[in-house]
C-alpha cells in the first residue's frame, strides 16, 4: 500500500500537468508545452517565498500564484498571441517549446543548477493509512489535485464561461459568432493554468525539490497522463496522471529501479497503438 | 436595418471582396444570389467579423458602425449568424447549444433570468428540441440542427438575422418548411434577415429584396419585382458578363 501511496503522489504530479494542458487547450486549443515548466517555476518560487523571505504557508502560495499567472500571460503574449488569425496556426506547437526551453534558462540563471529543498509546510511524521505509509504532504498534494482536476471538470459543465471554453475548443469562429470573446477567453486559460501551477508549487516541490530541469521528466510523463486519459477531459486526465504515477511506482517496486520509465512508455505506446483517443474518449477531436 | 457600404475584404492576400454595397431594410428579407464561390459567404461573414481581413468600409446596423469591432461584440450589437452546414456544438447537449446562444445575456446563473426566458421560448418556437434537450447536437437529424443554429442565433434577440444556406442538405420536404419559418420570424416578429439561399425559387417567394454577387462584387440589387421577370437570375446562373449586367441595371 506504501507503493500505492507513493505512485498516487507522483501520479497528482503528472495529473497537474495534464490539467494544465488541458485548460489551456480547451479554451484555446493551444497546446501549451511549457506547462511543466510552470509548475517548475512554481516550486523556485515557493522556495523564494517560504525559505528566501521567510514567509508563511498562505502569502508563500499566493506570492507563486500570482507569480506564474503573469508567467503564463507574458507566454501568451509572446509566444501564442502573433500567431493568432495565422491560416497556419500549429506554430504555437514551436514557440511554445521555446517558451519552455527559456523558462528552463532563466531558472538555472537565477536560482542556480543544483537542487533546492522546498520545505514540506506539513509535518514529516509518516502517517499509517490503508496500511501503507505516506506523508502528510504528499496526501495533501493527492487530496488537492483531486479537489482542482474535479472541481475544473465540473465547472466546465454547468458554469456559462465553462461552456463557452468547451464550446470555443469545439468551434472557434462560431463561438465567436455566439457572442464569446474566445481571445479573452484564451488569455484567461493561461492566467488559470498559470495560477493552478503556482499554487500548487509548494506541496510539489516538496516531493521533487526545486530543480531547473523539472519541466523536461514531468513534461513527458504529462503528456503519457493525457495519452491514456484522452486529451481535452479532465477527468480523464485526473485519472491519467494517478494512473502514470502507480504504473511507474509499482514498476520501480517489482521490476526495477532502472525500468520504472521504461514500463512507462510501454504502457504509453500500447495505448497510442490501441485507443490513440485516450482510454476514455476524448471530448475533442484534434483537427490537424 | 442594415447598410454595407464599400467593404472590400478577404483571406489575407487574397481578395474575395470588392466594395461591396448591401442593405437589409427594417422587417424585410434581403436575399443575395450568386454562383459558388462569388462570395455569398465571405459577405455574411465580413458583416459578423468572422473574415480574417477586412479593409475599408462601413458596416452599419440601425446606424452604429461595426466595421472595426471584434465578432464577439457585434453579437451585442445585434447582429446574428447562422453558419453554413448547420454549425452548431455537436459535442454539446441541444440544451448547452442553446444556453451558449445565450452567452450575451445578462444574469451570472448558467440558466438564470433573460436565459432562461429565452430558453423556454426557443422550446415553444421548436418543441423537437425540449423533446431532445438532453441529446448532444451532433446525433440530431439534419432538420433538427437547423432548428438548433437558428434557435441558438434567436436566444439573444437580433436585430438582423442572417442565414447562410439553410436548406443546404436537407430533405425536400423539409427545405418549404426552413424558409416558411424564416418568412415567419419576419411577418410576425419584424425580424430583418439577409438570407444566402441556393434554391433560389423557394428564396424568391419569400424575398422583399434581392442582391445578386458575382466574383466578390454585387453587380444588381434592387426589389423583388425588378427581378420577377427571372431575366437577369437567368443570366447570372447560366452565364453572360457581370459588366453587361450592370450597366443594364443601373
Amino acid at each position: 500500500m506504501t507503493t500505492v501511496w507513493a505512485g498516487l503522489a507522483t501520479g497528482a504530479i503528472y495529473s497537474l500537468i495534464a490539467i494544465g494542458y488541458n485548460v489551456v487547450l480547451l479554451a484555446s486549443g493551444t497546446f501549451n508545452f511549457a506547462h511543466a515548466q510552470l509548475l517548475m517555476v512554481g516550486t523556485f518560487l515557493a522556495y523564494t517565498g517560504a525559505v528566501t523571505f521567510g514567509l508563511p504557508v498562505l502569502p508563500t502560495v499566493l506570492l507563486a500564484a500570482a507569480g506564474v499567472a503573469v508567467i503564463a500571460l507574458v507566454e501568451e503574449r509572446v509566444a501564442i498571441r502573433p500567431l493568432l488569425g495565422r491560416t497556419d496556426s500549429h506554430g504555437t506547437l514551436i514557440t511554445t517549446v521555446g517558451a519552455a526551453t527559456v523558462l528552463d534558462g532563466l531558472a538555472a540563471a537565477i536560482w542556480g543548477r543544483q537542487p533546492l529543498t522546498v520545505p514540506s509546510v506539513l509535518p514529516d511524521e509518516p502517517l499509517t493509512l490503508l496500511g501503507g505509509t505516506v506523508r502528510p504532504v504528499d496526501l495533501a498534494l493527492i487530496g488537492f489535485t483531486l479537489v482542482v482536476g474535479v472541481g475544473l471538470h465540473l465547472w466546465s459543465r454547468h458554469t456559462l464561461t465553462g461552456l463557452a471554453s468547451l464550446a470555443s475548443a469545439e468551434d472557434r469562429d462560431a463561438a465567436s459568432a455566439r457572442g464569446i470573446n474566445v481571445r479573452l477567453l484564451g488569455v484567461g486559460a493561461f492566467a488559470v493554468a498559470g495560477a493552478v501551477a503556482g499554487v500548487f508549487g509548494l506541496l510539489v516541490g516538496a516531493r521533487t525539490y526545486a530543480v531547473f530541469d523539472l519541466g523536461h521528466s514531468l513534461a513527458l510523463f504529462g503528456f503519457v497522463a493525457i495519452a491514456i486519459g484522452g486529451s481535452g477531459s479532465q477527468l480523464g486526465g485526473l485519472i491519467g496522471g494517478f494512473a502514470t504515477g502507480l504504473v511507474y511506482a509499482f514498476a520501480a517496486r517489482y521490476i526495477g529501479a532502472a525500468y520504472p520509465q521504461i514500463v512507462v512508455f510501454g504502457v504509453f505506446l500500447l495505448i497510442l497503438f490501441l485507443r490513440p483517443r485516450g482510454l476514455f474518449g476524448a471530448a475533442l477531436e484534434r483537427r490537424v | 436595418m442594415l447598410s454595407v457600404t464599400g467593404v472590400t475584404g478577404g483571406y489575407g492576400d487574397l481578395r474575395v471582396l470588392w466594395d461591396v454595397e448591401a442593405t437589409v431594410r427594417p422587417g424585410r428579407i434581403t436575399v443575395v444570389l450568386g454562383r459558388n464561390g462569388a462570395g455569398k459567404t465571405s459577405l455574411l461573414s465580413a458583416v459578423a467579423g468572422l473574415l480574417p481581413t477586412v479593409s475599408g468600409g462601413r458596416i452599419e446596423l440601425d446606424g452604429q458602425d461595426l466595421a472595426g469591432a471584434p465578432a464577439h461584440r457585434r453579437v451585442r450589437a445585434g447582429l446574428a449568424l447562422v453558419q453554413e452546414n448547420k454549425r452548431v456544438f455537436r459535442a454539446r447537449t441541444v440544451e448547452e447549444n442553446l444556453l451558449l446562444g445565450g452567452y450575451t445575456l445578462g444574469g451570472f446563473g448558467l440558466r438564470g433570468g433573460a436565459r432562461r426566458a429565452a430558453l423556454e421560448q426557443a422550446y415553444e418556437r421548436f418543441p423537437v428540441l425540449r423533446q431532445r434537450r438532453r441529446a448532444l447536437a451532433g446525433s440530431l437529424s439534419g432538420g433538427q440542427q437547423q432548428m438548433l443554429a437558428i434557435g441558438q442565433a434567436l436566444m439573444p434577440g437580433p436585430k438582423l438575422l442572417m442565414l447562410d444556406e439553410p436548406s443546404a442538405g436537407l430533405a425536400p420536404s423539409i427545405v418549404n418548411e426552413v424558409l416558411a419559418m424564416v418568412a415567419a420570424l419576419r411577418d410576425q416578429e419584424g425580424l430583418s434577415i439577409l438570407l444566402v439561399e441556393q434554391r433560389i425559387e423557394h428564396a424568391l417567394e419569400i424575398a422583399d429584396d434581392v442582391a445578386v454577387m458575382e466574383n466578390g462584387r454585387i453587380i444588381t440589387a434592387g426589389p423583388k419585382s425588378v427581378f420577377d421577370d427571372g431575366a437577369v437570375i437567368r443570366e447570372v446562373y447560366l452565364g453572360r458578363s457581370g459588366e453587361e449586367l450592370t450597366t443594364g441595371n443601373q
